[in-house]
């Protein structure tokens, strides 16, 4: 175990340099940056310029400055905002919260639709027993199954249009975007969590036609239990850390759909940090923001598949 | 193979429809004509005009070529480089020791695919864009770079899955090379898995291409192309919603059929 | 089973209006006269002294007094903090007489070594401001006379000097707060002597002003109400561009600028708000012709693009006619504008064509294009992504289709790519526009050694013009060398201008009386009232 521990970490902080180092590479490919740009507009002459560049050290060759930057990342240190001077730590922390507050609530939400989506169309297997209300969930399986698959499949920046369009614009019922009220979380989180449910609505509907098999969920039903009950009783339960892992490697796809959903709903947090940065060419705010972003997303796949192993156990105890 | 192949027809059909689409189109998709700015869908434009009063149907028409070489161009890059990366983290490896070639390469090829995955297509895209210019072909190279890491991923578990076969086991224990093992045994086998991923990847790149050009690092300005008039329509929603409606729809479409073609390709895999 | 279904979802929904219930309660607590303002991007930072972006100065601007300003309706400068000032009849000192009585927000005395400390400050190269420092021209130093007089000293005569001092970038701060916080942290505690306190900054999400209890030395046109002065003020950063008009129309915000001209045109059949459309001073949006590169090196292929232009369409289609069509090198609310250019080459293809065939250029191939070294006539224009110019630039690519030439768009997705694409020389046309009341700026680009000549004219003449008119005091001689300047510049086709900016406000009906300053930019709520509606 503490060898696979090893090689876990070992892992992680060699995938988190490589990504900070390919970051580093690619944005000093390319020319000029946020703040010489900045200052030429201002009327600074070459001179002034490069006085400034080498007040920051960015005149040294690229090799030193890599050399520099990675030493400073092992005492802790990300470095400072090229254009305000801040220390990347603080810009970073302070748009931490928006941004889980963000990604919490969709989660929530394509947990909900998600499951519930999953649920009525993995409903066939069993079904299959009770002939009543067969026309009734055949209209209700395709319906959820339309609604997954447009889930999976259609743009954000679409259905956050077309939701701020129907309930910004046409019903004024829900503010466009902004934050600080409540309100202005709920229509950011429909769009996102809408996204992820197609995911979860899959995952879900897969454990359900493997566990509806199992014997003992026939037996069950063959005990004239309802199938509604059934499906809530045993199918969902053991089928809900299968769907948690899912939403687990759902974070990933939430941080980089933060990009787009933050900015869309003009909301605060570290994508619409990193949108920022990356257009202002503020190098060591986006190195910054793409460690971060690295270390979460490890951080929250060893915690799917710590969660995995555990759904495994649970479902072998309760099959057993 | 044959009904993997048949799983994916209906999407072939229709890239194929989508390709030569152009041919229908009733108007210039760049004639701009500012006097027929923001007009509804009516006979004479089925889908409306945009700002510029260009006809939305013939954009959408003449966008669906572009956007779908685009697309295809990085799903290629996503399916060479995932399905290298991929399988290489299948060679064969003990996960608690660090003892033998092939740990180290499972152990690099992790690496490079978390590395890749925390690499913001954002930022792959502007150091793209930068360098080669913006247009197609950027665009194309950004999407199917950040589409490798989540192909591999799929391939990867897809071939550890495999290297458990009973048929790798025997081609080992009669002293089969491990790299030749991989790309001459198991690969061939794992063609049906590499097909229905390439289905799905090529769905990712539909969906990323459109969120790139929503960032302003897409096609050329005014050119027809899927994501672009998505970006178009958002800006102009509040007085002429069709704008941005019909490449919405297009994209959802393709990109939902890509995904049960997938699914379909699976079951009969 | 369906009962318990909908049992559930009626929960959910009572959670979500409690919720619903409990935020909009939140929003009307607090004070009585308060107001949103909506910002359409956080600045990279807030600090004047240190920061350069415009939008800084829509809440600073309150929060800072400068020694002089400029008198919205004359344009005229007026007394600001200094109560009077001298120029040297050589134009290199500068005298001012400071007001006494003035009181920074932390309650420290407003003197001449306050007034020190903040050119100390904006000097320092710990400071490393972006804009104030190079606002500064040719200054040299200061010399504290006594308590309340301070003189600045000039290198060389710099006209453009009171300009400066009337903008929010050199607005005075207490040294005592500077002094307290590091160059970085300031920002979240800025202190100065104007109608607004600041209350708070935080990054991200907001920016909170209150008025100022004890104001009572601001220029002539502060005129605070007698009545339903705004007492707080939070500014809320509205990034995307078309949730602005709906944030105002929720009553969400009470004011936001920059509004899309669509949006504007849908607000304008809304009752209970206004558009305030504001002309900003500077240059009009405009592209900057290479005088330099094949075919612009042409000035008949310059006059055939600019003729070839439909600008009316332009304004007409990309900014819904909430601007004007630009006619010159500088927007016709700029000081020293002259109407002269007015409907020079006014969309003309015919004439267009004309010119373009009196060079020698033919259609052999009759493909729609003349014919040029190794194929069609062709201009590279670089597009960068702001202020609608990839709009712009669609619709002349089309028009110029008609007059029979190619022009190929190149994006460039930032600032950086932009001086980029610039340095290479490898463009013909390129879309720009910089602010400004004083167009001395001008000299930035049409002087022979200008850092932003990017249209590579070099002309003696000219640039001898525009030596004069940056250094000149008087006013009248400024006005007409600046009016030859715009003509020559026209004549030499050396731009192509589109649109006078202009800065599309949306405001709730509640407020009153709100206007702005003579930078066009930023509001003088401090004039502003609240009415309860």
């Amino acid at each position: 175990m503490s060898a696979r521990l090893l090689a876990f970490l070992l892992r992680a902080i060699a995938s988190a340099w490589l990504a900070v180092t390919l970051t580093f590479v690619l944005l000093r490919l390319l020319p000029g940056d946020g703040l010489t740009a900045q200052l030429r507009e201002s009327g600074a002459t070459d001179s002034v310029i490069a006085e400034r560049q080498a007040a920051l050290g960015l005149d040294a060759p690229l090799l030193v400055q890599y050399g520099r930057y990675v030493e400073a990342l092992l005492r802790g240190d990300l470095g400072v905002s090229l254009l305000n001077g801040q220390p990347i730590n603080s810009l970073i922390g302070a748009q931490v919260g928006s941004t889980m507050e963000l990604a919490i609530a969709s989660l929530v939400v394509g947990a909900a639709l998600g499951v519930g989506i999953g649920y009525v169309g993995g409903q066939s297997t069993l079904q299959r027993y009770r002939v009543s209300s067969r026309a009734i969930c055949d209209g209700l399986r395709s319906v959820a199954g339309i609604v997954g698959i447009v889930a999976l499949s259609a743009p954000v920046i679409w259905t956050g249009t077309l939701g701020v369009w129907v309930f910004a614009a046409q019903l004024d019922w829900l503010p466009a975007g902004g934050a600080g009220r409540l309100s202005q979380l709920i229509l950011p989180a429909l769009v996102l969590g809408f996204a992820t449910a197609g995911g979860i609505a899959q995952v879900t509907q897969r454990a359900l036609g493997a566990i509806g098999r199992e014997p003992y969920v026939q037996t069950a039903i063959a005990k004239g239990l309802s199938e509604w009950a059934v499906g809530i009783r045993h199918v969902l339960r053991v089928a809900l850390p299968l769907v948690i892992t899912q939403m687990g490697i759902q974070s990933g796809y939430l941080l980089s759909g933060a990009v787009v959903t933050e900015s869309m709903f003009s909301r605060p947090g570290v994508g619409r940090l990193l949108l920022d940065a990356v257009l202002r060419q503020d190098y060591p705010l986006v190195q910054g923001i793409v460690l971060w972003m690295t270390l979460v997303v490890i951080c929250v796949t060893a915690l799917a598949d710590m969660l995995a192993l555990l759904a495994d156990a649970r479902l072998r105890q309760s099959t057993l | 193979m044959k009904p993997a192949f048949g799983g994916i027809s209906p999407l072939l059909l229709v890239l194929v429809v989508v390709l030569i689409a152009p041919v229908a189109a009733p108007y210039d998709p760049m004639a701009t004509n500012t006097g027929a700015q923001f007009q509804a869908p009516s006979v004479a434009h089925w889908l409306g005009t945009d700002q510029f009063g260009r006809d939305v149907l013939s954009r959408l028409l003449h966008g669906g070529q572009r956007t779908l070489l685009v697309t295809l161009a990085a799903t290629g890059i996503a399916v060479v480089g995932g399905t290298l990366l991929g399988m290489m983290s299948a060679y064969r490896s003990n996960p608690a020791s660090m003892s033998c070639p092939g740990d180290w390469i499972v152990f690099g090829a992790g690496v490079v695919m978390s590395a890749l995955f925390a690499v913001p297509a954002l930022v792959l895209a502007l150091a793209v864009v930068t360098l080669l210019g913006a247009g197609l072909p950027s665009l194309a190279l950004a999407t199917g770079i950040s589409q490798v890491a989540p192909f591999a991923r799929l391939i990867a578990t897809a071939a550890r899955q495999a290297a458990a076969m009973p048929y790798v086991e025997a081609a080992r224990s009669l002293g089969a090379r491990e790299a030749r093992l991989l790309w001459l045994h198991m690969l061939p086998n794992l063609l049906p898995t590499v097909l229905s991923t390439t289905v799905i990847a090529f769905a990712y790149c539909l969906l990323n291409s459109a969120a790139l050009s929503f960032l302003g690092l897409g096609a050329p300005p005014g050119q027809p192309d899927w994501g672009a008039m998505l970006f178009e329509g958002r800006q102009v929603f509040r007085v002429a919603i069709w704008v941005g409606l019909a490449p919405g729809v297009a994209i959802t479409l393709l990109v939902a059929l890509a995904l049960w073609s997938a699914d379909k390709v699976e079951v009969s895999a | 089973m369906l009962r318990r279904g909908s049992m559930r979802l009626r929960s959910v929904l009572v959670v979500v209006l409690m919720l619903l219930i409990v935020s909009v309660g939140q929003a009307q607590d607090g004070a009585v006269n308060r107001i949103v303002y909506g910002l359409s991007f956080e600045p990279s930072g807030f600090d004047p002294h240190r920061n350069a972006s415009a939008e800084l100065g829509i809440p600073l601007r309150m929060v800072y007094d400068t020694l002089v300003y400029r008198d919205p309706a004359t344009g005229q400068f007026v007394p600001g903090l200094a109560e009077s000032w001298e120029v040297s009849a050589d134009g290199l000192v500068y005298t001012f007489r400071l007001k006494q009585g003035v009181v920074f927000h932390d309650g420290t005395t407003f003197n001449a070594a306050a007034v020190a400390a903040n050119f100390d400050r904006i000097l320092s190269p710990d400071t490393a401001s972006q804009k104030a420092i190079f606002m500064l021209g040719t200054y040299a130093g200061y010399e504290v006379m006594d308590d309340f007089t301070i003189r600045l000293l000039l290198a060389q005569p710099y006209s453009p000097l009171l300009d400066s001092l009337a903008q929010v970038y050199l607005g005075m701060a207490s040294r005592a707060a500077f002094g307290a916080y590091s160059v970085e942290r300031y920002q979240f505690h800025q202190v100065g002597t104007g109608p607004y306190e600041m209350v708070e900054y935080i990054t991200g999400d907001r920016l909170v002003l209150r008025r100022s209890p004890n104001y009572a030395w601001g220029p002539g046109f502060y005129q605070p109400p007698a009545q339903g002065a705004i007492e707080e003020i939070e500014f809320r950063f509205y990034t995307d561009v078309s949730t602005r008009a709906l944030a105002l129309e929720a009553g969400d915000v009470q004011v936001i600028g920059e509004i899309a001209p669509t949006d504007a045109r849908a607000l304008a059949t809304v009752a209970d708000l206004q558009l305030e459309q504001v002309a900003i001073p500077g240059q009009p949006l405009q592209f900057l012709m290479n005088t330099t590169r094949y075919p612009t090196n042409n000035r008949d292929v310059r006059q055939a693009l600019l003729f070839g232009t439909n600008r009316e369409a332009i304004v007409d289609a990309v900014f819904q006619r909430f601007s004007p069509v630009a006619w010159g090198p500088i927007g016709a609310s700029t000081a020293y504008y002259s109407a002269q250019v007015v409907g020079s080459y006014g969309f003309d293809s015919v004439q267009a064509r004309a010119l373009l065939e009196g060079a020698g250029f033919v259609d052999t191939d009759s493909n729609g294009y003349y014919d040029a070294e190794g194929g069609d006539l062709e201009v590279q224009v670089v597009v960068p992504p702001w202020g609608l110019i990839p709009q712009v630039a669609q619709l002349m690519e089309d028009q110029w289709r008609t007059i029979g030439v190619r022009a190929i768009l190149n994006s460039v997705p930032t600032r950086a790519a932009l001086f980029e694409a610039v340095a290479t020389g490898e463009y013909n046309l390129v879309a720009w526009y910089e602010f400004g009341a004083d167009p001395a700026f001008l000299s930035n680009y049409f002087s022979s050694n200008g850092a932003f000549n990017w249209t590579g004219y070099a002309n003696p003449n000219l640039d001898s013009l525009l030596v004069q008119a940056a250094s000149t005091l008087d006013e009248n001689a400024r006005a007409t060398l600046y009016a030859q300047i715009q003509v020559q510049i026209m004549q030499e086709a050396l731009i192509l201008p589109i649109r006078d900016y202009v800065n599309i406000n949306g405001i709730s009906n509640q407020v009153m009386n709100l206007s702005f300053d003579n930078y066009g930019w930023f509001p003088l709520l401090v004039n502003a009232s609240l009415v309860s509606g």
